[in-house]
């Protein structure tokens, strides 16, 4: 088995693939450091083997790299990242070329023809008019350039291939990959419902731990990537020091995303007239949600806020960064498989995605549930 | 005193902090703070990269004590953690037996750029390897035993050895086997194949 995967995040891509029958995940930061080449002898000199290239008169420190460089010089300014809110960063002239180049060193080229490699994208935010199809265009076509066949998926639906939430059918048994899945990112939050596998209902915002960020040190008065910092070492959502005003600001804000992507959950959901009568689980990942006490606090939250779903049980995915990727590498090697049956076997009577005799209420009109319409056919979970 | 060492062969530079360290001194960082300095995340990195090690860190800072000499003790114990950085660090057949210090800071640094490869030579390495890429394609240009299409194989042939160097890594990423039990995510693959 060959085919692989790559979760493409605002500020992580992570890629997945099988060595050994053991899951192998390589992540690497989403960021570049730009600097004039006569600058770099000086500096980089003690940074011996940093990832860099070079394109005219400039040098491009990629990846993590990026960010010790430029937390060790101060500069942040030159500190850039391809993605914002999800996507290709519409303000970033050099988006599209370190994005290739990021991929491209995680993933490598294909290691056989064809080979089948499972990429995430966010769904479409429905608060913000970015453009996730151009970005999806571009991910496409740099994978096919190195050689894979690429697969696109939802990276909440990614949680759903990795940690497999089920709920049960009337005669009591399982019904795998049913659940809600949420990924708090970077730099969004996505949401989907699934049904035995399929995606039935999809929805982002463009606010994550970025948006928390930026939030928090505006009202602070702080260098963004010092909230940061304290975030990722020092919060736990459980135990708030009730003097440390960043930290109850970041509080505050964590609260805000939760509320704000429930409620939009709940109104879109509404709207879609969709309707599912069996309670769901719901699993968690990204990166925000690795916070401690977060899950508590989303218990919380959500006790608030009616839902149009009965919920019922909430947990964090057995690896919350790296779920997207895992997941998206399950789709891709059954996909693989599906692709190496013989003919004769894809035409065995296989049991019906949606039959109403063995689930619930289903919505009357699956493809058309979402805040926004459903992905182009080369989608996995359609 | 909080004295701190840079490890690294080039400069260390805390622009928040207005801070230069040059390759391999060591610096009190005190003197801009010991809060400021703790606090700055700049330095905290630095730490957790290795770039700058703790060489003494009184308990508190005492504000004025930059200009006083170090005292003794505070030699002696900036010698021992010299010391015992290069005992740890150098292989154990090389070990104390009739080395120098100085003997030993050299191999130490020998064996540290080993390591970790020396970013001076490759720039230099770079610059050499393209200027004999471009001796080379002035004389394939002109060579006369040359037919054009082989001057043009040449050529490009040269072009892509000079567009690899243009980019120092093959992978990206730290890679980390998975904490769950083998055949976990293989048995999603089967359930998810049979639906
Ligand atoms: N331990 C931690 N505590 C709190 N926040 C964290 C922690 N680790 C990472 N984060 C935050 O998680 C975010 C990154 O998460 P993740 O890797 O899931 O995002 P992404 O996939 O790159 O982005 P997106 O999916 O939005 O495009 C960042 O905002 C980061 O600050
Ligand atoms: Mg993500």
């Amino acid at each position: 088995m060959m085919a692989k995967a790559i979760d493409i995040g605002t500020s992580f891509l992570v890629g997945a693939e099988m060595k050994d029958g053991r899951e192998v995940f390589t992540s690497e930061r989403d960021a570049f450091f730009a600097m004039p080449k006569e600058d770099f002898a000086e500096e980089m000199l003690g940074r011996a083997g940093g990832n860099y290239l070079t394109r005219g008169d400039s040098i491009f420190v990629i990846g993590e790299d990026a960010l010790k460089f430029s937390m060790l010089t101060g500069n942040q300014k030159d500190y850039r990242r391809p993605m914002a809110k999800g996507i290709l960063n519409p303000g970033e002239e050099e988006a599209i070329s370190m994005l290739e180049k990021l991929i491209e060193g995680v993933v490598q080229r294909a290691s056989n023809p064809a080979e089948v490699i499972a990429a995430t994208v966010p769904a479409g935010p429905i608060d913000s008019d970015l453009d996730v199809t151009f970005h999806r265009i571009v991910v496409e076509r740099c994978l096919r350039r190195l050689g894979y066949e690429p697969r696109i998926i939802n990276e909440a639906m990614g949680i759903v291939y990795y940690d497999n939430p089920t709920t049960e059918d009337d005669e009591g048994q399982a019904i795998p990959f049913t659940g809600i899945a949420i990924s708090f990112g970077a730099g969004m939050t996505n949401l989907v419902v699934s049904w035995r596998a399929k995606k039935l209902f999809e929805i982002s915002v463009a606010r994550g731990g970025d948006w928390i960020d930026s939030q928090v040190a505006q009202v602070r008065g702080l260098p963004t990537s010092k909230v940061t910092h304290i975030k990722e070492n020092r919060l736990d959502l459980s135990a708030i020091p009730a003097g440390d005003p960043i930290q109850l600001a970041l509080d505050i804000y964590y609260e805000e995303l939760m509320r704000y992507t429930l409620a939009s959950f709940a109104e879109y959901f509404q709207q879609s007239n969709s309707d599912i009568d069996r309670p769901l689980d719901v699993v968690i990942a990204g990166g925000t949600a690795s916070v401690p006490g977060f899950i508590e606090k989303f218990r919380a939250v959500l006790s608030t806020i009616e839902l149009p779903i009965q919920v019922r049980n909430v947990r964090l995915s057995k690896d919350p960064l790296k779920a997207p990727a895992g997941g998206a590498l399950v789709a891709a090697l059954s996909m693989e498989r599906r692709q190496q049956e013989p003919e004769g076997a894809s035409a065995a009577p296989s049991k019906p995605l949606l039959s109403t005799n063995t689930s619930p209420t289903l919505p009357a009109r699956p493809s058309a549930q979402n805040g926004r319409a459903l992905e182009a056919p080369s989608t996995v979970e359609s | 005193m909080w004295l701190v060492r840079n490890n690294l062969r080039g400069t260390l530079t805390f622009r928040g902090l207005e801070v230069s360290i040059p390759a391999g001194s060591e610096f009190d960082l005190d003197g801009v703070g010991r809060g400021v300095a703790e606090d700055s995340s700049q330095v905290q990195v630095a730490f957790e990269e290795g770039y700058l090690s703790n060489i003494l860190k009184e308990a508190t800072s005492i504000p004025g004590d930059l200009d006083t000499p170090a005292s003794s003790t505070d030699l002696a114990v900036f010698k021992q953690s010299i010391l015992n950085e290069i005992r740890t660090a150098l292989p154990q057949n090389q070990a104390p037996g009739g080395l120098t210090a100085e003997q030993m800071r050299g191999e130490l640094a020998d064996l540290k750029s080993a390591l970790v490869g020396d970013m001076q030579s490759l720039l230099g390495n770079l610059k050499v390897a393209k200027l004999r890429l471009k001796e080379e394609r002035e004389r394939v240009l002109i060579d006369p035993s040359l037919s054009e299409v082989e001057t043009r194989a040449r050529l490009a042939f040269l072009d892509e050895q000079g567009s690899r160097l243009e980019k120092n890594f093959e992978r990206l990423g730290k890679a980390q086997s998975s904490s769950a039990p083998p055949g976990d995510l293989l048995g999603k693959v089967d359930l998810l194949s049979n639906i």
